[in-house]
């Protein structure tokens, strides 16, 4: 529940659906964070003043993301909303095993949702969640076997036999030994 | 609906980031897009080979003094200092047919002949530190400017704590004001003995300072490569005069980096040692066995955020096994992953050399490389193309 103070942003979804979040949330999204920090404080609206908020402030289209992944959206930046600020990895090592129970959950759909998760994640600039999606994308490569990877992601084989032999011989001296 | 092959290159890469070697290697072996990218990821390159220049090649004297060669914007200059019409050689690297032409220097009244000495530049400025003396058969600390726009050679002042003669040495811009050198070989009492002198010039007040009181200084050496690559100066390769005979030794398989920001020496270690109480500098590598070994006369640069090693002639005998080729491998370091992968350069010669990489037109030429052949001391030069 909004505090009293709490001002709200009104969002809308490629198909015109409207969603009012609180700007704390919204602001997880370095995208919206810069847009709103460019429109200024005087032409936000407030709780208090909710019905000319809906009247009066132009809600911001998200064209490039539907409702029900802007829905996801919302619903991880709700959950990670007093999370401290990512700042940039200086060491370049990634580990993808280091995911919490509930992002684990939230990650728990479709192949075609969670890369419109990617894609929705990149496009709002909102990095935990792009490295969450991408570290589950990951995590479904692992350990596995080509012909299960394109099982998995429905890739087609398209190498010719000797493609695939010159890549396997070019590989051959690329594993850690 | 979106999946996988759908999304960016660059989106794709970041789920790269997330998977080991062995997972990156199984991915690449699904289908042609994914091995693309893997391997751009990888390596910075895909299927790399070699696209030799065979014509309008100068004369061979270039190809001796292939270690005196300079990139400013596209052109690529190698400045000749002998005895006789000292020459200029530029070659722009952008044309599709890039010619090489040469070009009288300006010479300044007290002009000494070099071969040998270090080369760098700092914006249209090349800087020549010393090399041996052509008029008496020493090395020398002479230190040119030559301004490729008026093509004028000029003697700069020296002041502070002078570096002694040497050749064979190596010179970097760390900045747009400092030249850093090291190394080299010196003789003191007649004989030889290589250095491992770390100084730096100040274009601006023209003062050198040694820094030889620092800890982890890289062994001395001579012939060996640097490369000025994002906040770090890296060194590899080269080779110690271990006796009053002369003979050479190539013993230091490990590359080390100056952190110009924070004035300290980073010794990257490639060796089969198991991580002991080290110092913090001396840093452990993975997929040592894909290390470039013990070299000199070889090619360092930039391939994306990766350091890049190739060429030179190597101690070890594995460069002789004709049918393995292993002078092709183009090794691969990750400053960020600390980590050694290669990847073959289709038809590339033995050579040394030195290598260069633009803003070139056509975006599958990855760097130019020009040295001499290992075999026949043949000028040889070209594109690393993938």
């Amino acid at each position: 529940m909004a505090g009293a103070d709490q001002k709200m942003i009104r969002l809308t979804s490629s198909e015109g659906t409207e969603f009012l979040v609180e700007r704390a949330v919204v602001e997880k999204s370095v995208l919206l964070k810069n847009m709103l920090e460019d429109v200024g404080e005087s032409d936000l609206g407030t709780i208090a003043n909710l019905t000319l908020l809906f009247f009066f402030i132009p809600a911001i289209p998200l064209a490039n993301v539907t409702g029900p992944i802007l829905t996801k959206v919302i619903e991880y930046c709700t959950h990670h909303r007093d999370d401290p600020v990512v700042t940039q990895e200086d060491d370049g090592r990634k580990s993808s095993a280091d995911i919490d129970d509930w992002d684990k959950e939230f990650c728990k759909v479709d192949q075609g949702t969670l890369f419109e998760l990617i894609l929705a994640a990149n496009y709002l600039d909102i990095k935990p969640l792009l490295d969450l999606t991408c570290k589950t994308v990951a995590n479904m490569i692992r350990g596995k076997t080509p012909e299960e990877i394109r099982k998995t992601f429905n890739i087609e084989n398209d190498f010719t036999p000797e493609e695939e032999a010159q890549v396997k011989k070019e590989n051959e001296w690329c594993e850690e030994r | 609906m979106v999946n996988l092959l759908s999304i960016s290159t660059e989106l794709i890469e970041i789920i790269l980031d997330y998977l080991d070697t062995s997972d990156l290697i199984t991915l690449s072996l699904t289908c042609n897009a994914l091995y693309r990218i893997v391997s751009f990821k990888q390596y910075g390159l895909i299927l790399p080979k070699w696209h030799g220049l065979s014509y309008n090649v100068p004369d061979d004297r270039v190809g001796l003094y292939y270690r005196d060669a300079v990139l400013i914007g596209p052109t690529l200059y190698i400045l000749v200092l002998s005895i006789e019409n000292p020459t200029a050689w530029k070659i722009n690297l952008n044309d599709k047919t890039p010619r090489w032409i040469s070009v009288t220097v300006n010479m300044p009244d007290s002009y000494r002949p070099v071969i040998h000495p270090a080369t760098s530049s700092i914006l249209n400025k090349i800087y020549v530190h010393g090399g041996i003396d052509l008029l008496t058969g020493k090395p020398t600390n002479i230190l040119y400017e030559f301004d490729v726009c008026d093509m004028q050679l000029h003697i700069l002042t020296q002041n502070g704590t002078i570096p002694s003669p040497r050749s064979m040495h190596t010179i970097s811009a760390i900045d747009h004001n400092r030249l850093a050198i090291y190394g080299g070989l010196c003789v003191a009492d007649d004989c030889p003995y290589d250095s491992k002198d770390f100084a730096t010039y100040d274009i601006t007040n023209k003062v050198w300072t040694i820094h030889n009181q620092m800890p982890n200084l890289p062994y001395a050496r001579s012939l060996h490569c640097m490369l000025k690559a994002r906040d770090k100066l890296y060194i590899y390769g080269g080779q110690q005069m271990v006796s009053k005979k002369r003979e050479v030794i190539h013993d230091d398989t490990n590359v080390w980096a100056y952190d110009i920001q924070n004035s300290k020496w980073l010794r990257y270690l490639s060796s089969t040692v198991q991580p002991l109480r080290l110092p913090p500098e001396w840093i452990f590598t993975g997929g040592w066995k894909q290390s470039p070994g013990r070299r000199v006369g070889t090619a360092m640069f930039c391939l994306r955020d990766r350091i890049a090693i190739i060429g030179g002639v190597v101690s070890d005998n594995w460069e002789n096994n004709e049918n393995e080729k292993p002078w092709e491998y183009l090794k691969i370091f990750s400053p960020l992953k600390k980590s050694w992968c290669h990847i073959r350069v289709q038809g590339l010669p033995r050579m040394r050399c030195v290598a260069f990489v633009g803003n070139w037109s056509g975006c599958i030429r990855k760097a130019f490389l020009i040295g001499n052949d290992a075999d026949t001391g043949k000028t040889t030069m070209g594109w690393i193309v993938g």
